[in-house]
């Protein structure tokens, strides 16, 4: 066999593990989500396919298989079936660049547990991420209706605005760390939880957990499906597989976003104690271990989110967009250039950005509660 | 198959779906379906860059561009009741002649200039992948192309005064 050949099954065998691991994350995270909610609103939620409701979401995806694919009338044909291909495909193609692990060796050859590894590995997993509002939108629009419509136009205005908040606030970190390739991001964060960008760029973390939750539609940033007002929002229309590929890429951009924030802020797959990899392929499993623990832990805190905070009003979500988030994106980015190149040491850096968070948090709420008392 | 000549297919393929899909942009009688196809030119557009090897410009196209830009258009024309906008190109159908001649002048510029330019990275007949290096893209604009840099930031500065003026009139 030559070379050429071994390097494409191997990347092929890649691809099918990445593939399985986003796609069965979603039955999990939808079960836990409809658990963990009931929890909060204190009722058992689902209990009654298989012990404790734990085969609710595989009779709920058979049940879904199995049903019919209507098209409505008036709808546009062409985009009505191209748009949810158009949401789901951006999402699986920008896994392909999150390291799952350390490098391994296997029968004498080194192989990197990421599918893609490549200089601009970020950069092409949010050029490939964006993508996914044009299904979004083309599903509002094709659909001959208003509440969809508006769903879409949510869509769209919210993902370009919270985008450049999403893109600047890495900017931080790309700084710090001198790089643009995920696995070297990752690999730069070993030897403990304190080595972690999380503290080294706390506004940054901030800003990019936010700007992230409103760019995966979740709550309090689910405006394009507000269910009460909107019915469904951009899918009311769709039905059978076409509704389930929406719903898959929902949860399976929840789950690749929380990777990329878990590689990015928290350490990837290090855990947080002072650990060096070998390159057995036992090590690479205890780094997919201490990813996946993270990962699980971010998808609790989007659930625990959806479970606490009401709906933004739309003129809130934009304010808080462009006139919060941006301005502290930009005070970030240039704060953390003057201290990289004056290359002060790391703590002054968390202090800075924890005294940023503060301070900010102190003069919102201010001119919140002075606009509330103003108002009466 | 010398890996060259894969290059050149590739190359031709962008290319033709680069040009295919700015006409469409051009003829189309829905909007919504002309932003689409401007989005295919971009991402054909991109695919020229990472052959001609800069990966850089290559993402930065498919991020600003399809990611950012031509949301915003498909936003707008969203906004202004999709369904009337749909025009009928009835001026477009009347210059055929001409417009044709332009379409062509500049579609072959278009293949020449970028075949030529994809010669000089390649060479006649050999392969070889350079190392991309973000610092030689960031010192090179900061050094050889400061002045346009610089020029283009002044005039996005004065786009968005312009646009604060336009929104403070209303």
């Amino acid at each position: 066999m030559n070379e050429f050949l071994i390097y494409s099954l191997i990347t092929i065998a890649k691809i099918g593990v990445v593939f399985g691991l986003v796609i069965g994350s979603v039955p999990v995270v939808v079960l836990a989500e409809r658990k963990l909610l009931g929890w909060m609103q204190v009722r058992p939620g689902p209990n009654r396919v298989g012990p404790w409701g734990l085969l609710q979401t595989l009779v709920d995806a058979a049940k879904v298989f199995f049903k019919e694919n209507i098209i409505p009338d008036g709808v546009e044909p062409l985009t009505y079936r191209l748009a949810p291909i158009l949401v789901i495909t951006p999402v699986l193609i920008s896994a392909s660049v999150i390291p799952f692990g350390p490098p391994v060796t296997i029968a004498g050859r080194e192989i990197t547990l990421a599918i893609a590894d490549f200089d601009l590995s970020l950069l092409f997993f949010f050029a490939v991420a964006t993508l996914s509002v044009y299904g979004i939108v083309l599903a509002g629009w094709s659909s001959n209706n208003k509440w969809s419509l508006m769903g879409g136009l949510r869509s769209s205005a919210q993902m370009f605005s919270y985008e450049i908040t999403l893109s600047l606030s890495i900017v931080g970190i790309l700084l710090t760390s001198g790089t643009f390739r995920l696995t070297a991001i990752a690999a730069q964060q070993a030897g403990g939880f304190w080595h972690w960008n999380m503290f080294l760029q706390p506004l940054g973390f901030v800003l990019f957990l936010l700007a992230a939750i409103a760019e995966v539609n979740r709550t309090p940033f689910d405006l394009p499906e507000a269910e009460s007002e909107l019915t469904g929002g951009f899918h009311t229309e769709y039905s059978g597989m076409r509704f389930v590929m929406f719903y898959m890429s929902e949860y399976s951009s929840v789950f690749v976003m929380s990777s990329v924030i878990a590689t990015l802020f928290l350490g990837g797959y290090n855990p947080p104690f002072p650990y060096t990899f070998g390159t057995s392929w036992f090590d690479g499993a205890i780094g997919l271990f201490w990813l996946l623990a993270k990962i699980g832990a971010l998808v609790f805190f989007f659930i625990w989110l959806r479970g606490t905070l009401p709906r933004l009003r739309y003129d809130e979500l934009m304010m808080l967009g462009w006139k919060i988030l941006l301005p502290l994106a930009f005070l970030n980015l240039i704060v953390t250039a003057i201290l990289v190149a004056l290359n002060w040491p790391g703590w002054v850096l968390g202090l800075t950005g924890v005294a940023a968070l503060i301070v900010t948090d102190l003069v919102v709420s201010q001119i919140l509660w002075r606009r509330r008392r103003a108002a009466g | 198959m010398k890996l060259i000549s894969l290059q050149y297919a590739f190359y031709a393929f962008l290319a033709t779906m680069a040009i295919l899909s700015a006409a469409y942009v051009a003829f189309s009688r829905k909007t919504v379906y002309a932003v689409l196809a401007l989005v295919v030119t971009m991402l054909s557009l991109a695919g020229i860059f990472l052959l001609i090897q800069s990966p850089f410009a290559a993402l930065i196209q498919v991020f600003v561009y399809a990611g950012a830009i031509l949301v915003l258009f498909l936003y707008v024309i969203m906004l202004l009741n999709p369904r009337q906008t749909d025009v009928t190109i009835r001026s477009m159908v009347e210059h055929r002649g001409p417009m044709l001649v332009v379409a062509g002048v500049l579609t072959a510029s278009f293949f020449f200039l970028t075949a030529k330019w994809l010669i000089t990275v390649y060479g006649a007949d050999e392969f070889q992948f350079k190392e991309f290096s973000l610092i030689e893209v960031a010192s090179r604009l900061l050094s050889d192309y400061l002045l346009p840099f610089e020029l283009t930031s002044i005039l996005l500065l004065m786009a968005i005064i312009g646009a604060v003026l336009i929104a403070k009139r209303n």
